[in-house]
């Protein structure tokens, strides 16, 4: 055999994981980082709204009520029927929607995976009653549980964010229990437990990171899909309070003004729809990523 | 005589639950996958277990450990009893016995780097070790196995299987364990990388005192590591015996037939040599044959066979069998 301590000083490999070699797939995506570009530019733009010098968004200009847009004066995309700027309003708006999207994700990521993990891994009976919580829970029709929770609590955004919050994970924790149930037979699961590793560090160090690809492909679809939810609530007239918006309640005036004033309706709609395109060619993006295997 | 054993396994009994059929009073299926194996580990020895797949082998492999719930018996480890301790107790006690498995890369968690692999045992027994002195421990152990010290940022899908099963091996000898259970660990490797392995495990043996329970199905490699071998049959013991009287004396006529079926690398001699060809499969676990397990294809087998599972008798030194019939190849 070789002599090992001869090659020892030498400077360490630097491995390439896993991670590394995804992040190279993603990158040599286009659409993907055309994608994730947009995004952390609509994300910048509407949380830099305040600070950006642009309009107030309350302002009202008496003289351009429901004006089409004027670039000349800076109304890019027109303004409502109270003669506010829509294009700060959107800005504004995206702050509630990328918001609600983002408490949505985190829940499903936090809470979703360990419990999915916590379930899959242990089996049994606690798997049964975890798993039945999670259908109990999902049998509570999401628009009954929101109004019902607006008529008790009153109007507001932050019971909005614990509604959506309260529901978005049970989806996640859905798939990381199937992910779990497949890996916690592996011999490296097994090598760990004979080596006498607890179950909570079995859980967060062997199974959750071996379901992230599944996982970070679905928090992709979470976001649209809470944005759209948002949306649909506001839309009902139980989210977003005046003076504040979200992309749900411009698009729902907007609809009422539709016929006389088009851009309303069509410039939120419009940023919306960009970034939920830009987030399912993340989404898409990260998938190949992570699992080339199925491209 | 002997030192006091280190594991006394005694009437272990490992049995699975196969689903019921049907709603109301179905037939409940349960499979005997080990059923009454007793045997003794001394500090320092290689137990060698034979057999075909399905016979239970690597299922006792793992309730020995503990990774199983046992249906029966005891497993006493250095005059405790396994099965008591509490779960508390049990994760500490796993710093003295390790497992080792058939498949390497699958046994190494994919996104974890060699490093944190192997060093997962001693942090989680030694939570206060400080970072250096671990990667220094790491770094030594990986030498000591064969492994680049300087590839330690290096993941599992980076390195071949030979050195995969090195990376195992690191990681189960890192706590200076007194038994390694090695879950046919050179299957999956090529001829001339199991002899390395093989000599590896002998090496690290010599030199820290281990015991092993060696669980392969080539009788070649068995013979070339272990002290004793032990040969199964359905979850049961057939014969076991110092592994010289075993290769030379089988009793069993099972272990005899296996013994035939191993290749001489001698073209005369394999040509010469008589062949004891089993017939038929072996029996459905669910299932098994009444009495001897062994019965339904064995050459020597008589009616009491059918009616009587033959008892582990001593005929020898250090050798046991459980055969109505048990003597040498006879013509």
């Amino acid at each position: 055999m070789t002599d090992v301590s001869l090659l020892a000083p030498q400077a360490e490999v630097k491995g390439r994981s896993l991670w590394a070699d995804a992040r190279r797939r993603f990158l040599g995506n286009t659409a993907a980082v055309v994608g994730l570009v947009v995004l952390i530019a609509i994300t910048l733009l509407s949380f830099g709204q305040p600070y950006l010098g642009l309009r107030d968004p309350a302002d009202i200009n008496w003289d351009m009520i429901s004006a089409p847009p004027d670039f000349a004066q800076g109304y890019y995309f027109g303004t409502d029927q109270n003669g506010r700027d829509l294009f700060v309003r959107t800005l504004q708006g995206g702050q509630v929607s990328l918001t609600v999207g983002f408490i949505a994700t985190m829940v499903s990521l936090v809470i979703g995976t360990l419990w999915g993990a916590s379930a899959g891994y242990l089996g049994g009976r606690v798997d049964a009653v975890m798993m039945r919580i999670v259908d109990i829970l999902y049998s509570i029709p999401f628009v009954f549980l929101v109004i019902l929770l607006t008529v008790v609590f009153g109007r507001n955004i932050e019971l909005m964010y614990l509604a959506i919050g309260a529901v978005s994970w049970l989806d996640m924790a859905r798939i990381v229990r199937g992910q779990t149930v497949s890996i916690r037979r592996k011999e490296f699961i097994e090598a760990a437990h004979a080596s006498g590793v607890s179950n909570w560090r079995i859980i967060t160090r062997h199974i959750i990171p071996n379901c992230l690809g599944p996982v970070v492909v679905y928090m992709t679809l979470t976001v649209p899909a809470v944005i759209l939810t948002e949306s649909f609530i506001s839309y009902l007239g139980m989210g977003v309070q005046e003076p504040d918006s979200s992309w749900g309640t411009l698009i729902s005036e907007g609809v009422k003004a539709m016929e006389v004033a088009p851009w309303a309706v069509l410039y939120p709609s419009l940023v919306m729809v960009v970034t939920l395109l830009a987030l399912n060619f993340v989404g898409d993006g990260l998938r190949d990523a992570l699992d080339p295997k199925d491209r | 005589m002997s030192p006091a054993p280190l594991l006394s396994v005694h009437d272990l009994k490992v049995h699975f639950d196969i689903g019921r059929h049907g709603l109301l009073g179905g037939h409940r299926h349960v499979l005997k996958a080990v059923d009454g194996i007793s045997f003794d580990l001394r500090p320092g020895e290689t137990l060698g277990l034979v057999g075909e797949s399905g016979c239970g082998k690597s299922t006792l492999g793992r309730a020995i450990l503990r990774l199983l719930p046992l249906r029966g018996g005891r497993t006493m480890w250095l005059g405790q009893d396994l099965a008591r301790l509490d779960a508390e107790r049990m994760r500490g006690l796993r710093r003295e016995m390790q497992i080792i498995f058939q498949d390497p890369l699958a046994s190494l968690n994919p996104r974890m780097t060699v490093g944190q692999i192997i060093a997962e045992p001693l942090i989680t027994h030694q939570p206060n070790l400080k970072t250096a002195e671990v990667k220094n421990r790491v770094k030594a152990m990986m030498a000591k196995v064969g492994l680049l010290p300087n590839q330690i940022n290096r993941y599992p899908h980076e390195f071949s299987g030979g050195q995969c099963q090195r990376i195992g091996i690191a990681r189960a000898i890192i706590n200076e364990p007194k038994l390694i259970v090695c879950d046919e660990p050179v299957s999956a490797l090529d001829v001339s990388i199991q002899a390395q392995i093989v000599n590896l495990l002998m090496d690290l043996q010599a030199e820290m005192g281990l015991s092993l329970i060696f669980i392969s199905h080539n009788l070649a490699v068995v013979r070339h590591i272990s002290h004793r071998v032990m040969v199964l049959y359905l979850g049961k013991v057939m014969e076991i015996a110092d592994r010289d009287s075993l290769y030379a004396n089988p009793l069993h006529p099972y272990t005899q037939a296996l013994n035939s079926a191993v290749p001489v690398p001698d073209p005369d001699i394999e040509r010469a040599k008589q062949r004891l060809v089993l017939t038929g499969d072996l029996p459905s676990p669910l299932n098994p044959p009444s009495g001897c397990p062994f019965r339904t294809r064995c050459p020597k087998a008589t009616g009491i066979c059918a009616d009587v599972m033959p008892p582990l008798e001593s005929v020898g030194r250090d050798h046991m069998v459980a055969c109505h019939h048990a003597g040498p190849i006879s013509g």
